[in-house]
């Protein structure tokens, strides 16, 4: 991997040369191609899709199955598993309306402290609305393990859907998916995961995985805002009825439903947008999912060793190597991580700093806020090392 | 932008009014939706709706802490009325401290706070 060709794939860059971008976790930067091909689409094929009968609209159907074909493929689903959405958040309020049409009163549906909000407070609304029970897993310590007793919880027979994280956002740590979905599915738990951030850190294999439902955000791999998909397992979507209505999802009226996707992606999509993202993908495959996740641990692994020199600094997270992702949490002792935001924020260093939208995690940690850095393929070592500098800086401020 | 300049610095190591009230009769609490850092303020308010003094609780960043600390100051023989008045943006000129757009909900939770309070002593005497 090239650093100085990447770095020039993105026109920020450019326009600020100063800048020090440490919160790709939030969203990433985008490359000149995905802008390209936005307005490439406006320019050249706009037209509704939904079997238009001109040339132009033939051509924005192909290129919206097309893209669907690129997107099913990035996490080898079938085309006809990928539902376009806005974002993680929307895939997964999406999954929950229509999975708890088929749930009875008394049911329980669990989700875990390691959860962003989106993944969480979906779920306890639909069990507050349908009378369901709402569960949680929580988390015994801060390299984000769970408890094993909660874990029992999924043997139970009430239990019929569980909620959990590809990779927590504030700890960067994978959970033991694996063996987790194992036990679930031995009791015929449904399966609904977040892979918002999994997705720029592992390769994703949803047959693999053998979930059932599972959330994906465009914006935070290197596409648009307001692109995402939900991936649903065939034929669980094939019994689900739709939870919105209008054009481009009926067969026939009043109420015979058109197949997954269409069924579930009712109005105008998101075209432009999702056709840019299929090309942000294309861009990621080219470089190499792999050859991006060894650069990104690189970079986590020199900057774990920088926070190491500093004893007012507390890494929230793995300390083992092999689990790295591409993002830290830390704290720097007696200085409130929205000061150390701001003081590097002078520095031109972008992190992030709040409770990240884990709440419950923030509170199984016992801490308001922490701060994050996390690192993506235009990122060098030189950001760290000025890094360092800004928290020498922070330290010195409140000495 | 020097944002933690000496007043700043000062107000957050040496809070003015920290700790409630005795003698105060009005109690409000808010938090701040970027962290959940928590503020607790207590007035006491004469029959003439001046506000005689001012204390709190809570911590937070250094921002919200020296807000409070300096809104303090400046609310001490003022109306509730007046208080209520006051605009999220005036409240921030009465501080005097440069504050970037992405802090001005940690400048404004002990105001926000204050207001809240002084909200509910109305309602609670009309
Ligand atoms: C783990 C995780 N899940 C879900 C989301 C939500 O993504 P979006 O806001 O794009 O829906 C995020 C975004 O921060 C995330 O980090």
């Amino acid at each position: 991997m090239n650093i100085i060709e990447i770095r020039k794939l993105f026109p920020i860059f450019e326009n600020y040369p100063d800048l020090i971008y440490l919160d790709s976790a939030s969203t990433t930067q985008k490359p000149q191609i995905v802008m390209n091909a936005e307005s490439e689409f406006y320019q050249s094929y706009n037209a509704n899709i939904h079997r238009g009968i001109y040339k132009l609209a033939e051509k924005a159907d192909q290129i919206y199955a097309n893209s669907r074909k690129i997107i099913a493929n990035f996490c080898n689903a079938q085309e006809n598993e990928i539902i376009f959405t806005k974002n993680a958040t929307e895939g997964a309020n999406l999954s929950a309306e229509i999975i708890a049409q088929n749930f009875v009163k008394g049911d329980i549906i669990v989700s875990t402290e390691l959860e962003h909000h989106s993944n969480f407070l979906p779920w306890q609304e639909i069990a507050r609305k349908n009378s369901l029970q709402f569960r949680v897993i929580k988390v015994k310590n801060n390299n984000g393990d769970f408890d094993d007793k909660d874990l029992e919880l999924l043997k139970d027979k009430k239990v019929k859907l569980l909620a959990i994280t590809g990779l927590s956002n504030v700890l960067g740590i994978k959970p033991d998916l694996k063996n987790i979905i194992k036990m679930a599915k031995e009791n015929g738990v449904l399966i609904a995961l977040d892979l918002a951030q999994a997705s720029t850190n592992y390769q994703i294999d949803v047959k693999k995985l053998n979930c059932d439902f599972a959330f994906f955000t465009g914006h935070k791999l290197f596409g648009p805002m307001g692109t995402g998909w939900v991936y649903i397992k065939q034929n669980l979507a094939e019994k689900l009825n739709p939870y919105q209505f209008g054009g481009g999802m009926i067969k026939d009226l009043p109420n015979k439903w058109l197949d997954a996707p269409s069924k579930f992606e009712a109005g105008t999509p998101n075209v432009a947008g999702i056709y840019a993202l299929s090309k942000s993908l294309k861009m990621m495959q080219e470089i190499g999912l792999e050859n991006i996740i060894k650069y990104e641990k690189k970079l986590v692994k020199v900057c774990y060793e920088m926070f190491s020199k500093f004893s007012e600094i507390e890494i929230y997270g793995p300390t083992n190597e092999n689990q790295f992702s591409n993002l830290l949490s830390f704290e720097i002792k007696n200085i409130h991580s929205h000061d150390v935001a701001s003081i590097f924020a002078e520095d031109n260093i972008c992190i992030r700093a709040g409770h990240h939208c884990a709440k419950p995690l923030m509170n199984r940690l016992k801490v308001n806020a922490l701060a994050r850095v996390s690192f993506s393929i235009y990122n060098q070592e030189s950001d760290i090392e000025k890094l360092e500098k800004s928290i020498k800086k922070a330290i010195n401020i409140f000495k | 932008m020097d944002i933690y300049g000496e007043i700043l610095l000062d107000h957050f190591k040496n809070p003015r009014h920290l700790g409630l009230l005795k003698d105060g009769n009005i109690l409000a609490e808010d938090l701040n939706p970027m962290c959940g850092d928590k503020v607790t303020v207590s007035l006491k308010v004469d029959d003439h709706g001046i506000i005689q003094n001012f204390g709190f609780l809570g911590n937070g960043c250094a921002i919200s802490v020296a807000s409070i600390s300096l809104f303090g100051d400046k609310i001490i023989g003022q109306k509730l009325d007046d208080i209520l008045q006051m605009s999220g943006e005036e409240a921030i000129k009465l501080l005097e401290i440069p504050i970037s757009p992405g802090r001005v909900k940690c400048a404004l939770l002990g105001f926000s706070c204050i207001k809240k309070a002084a909200t509910l002593h109305k309602s609670k005497n009309n």
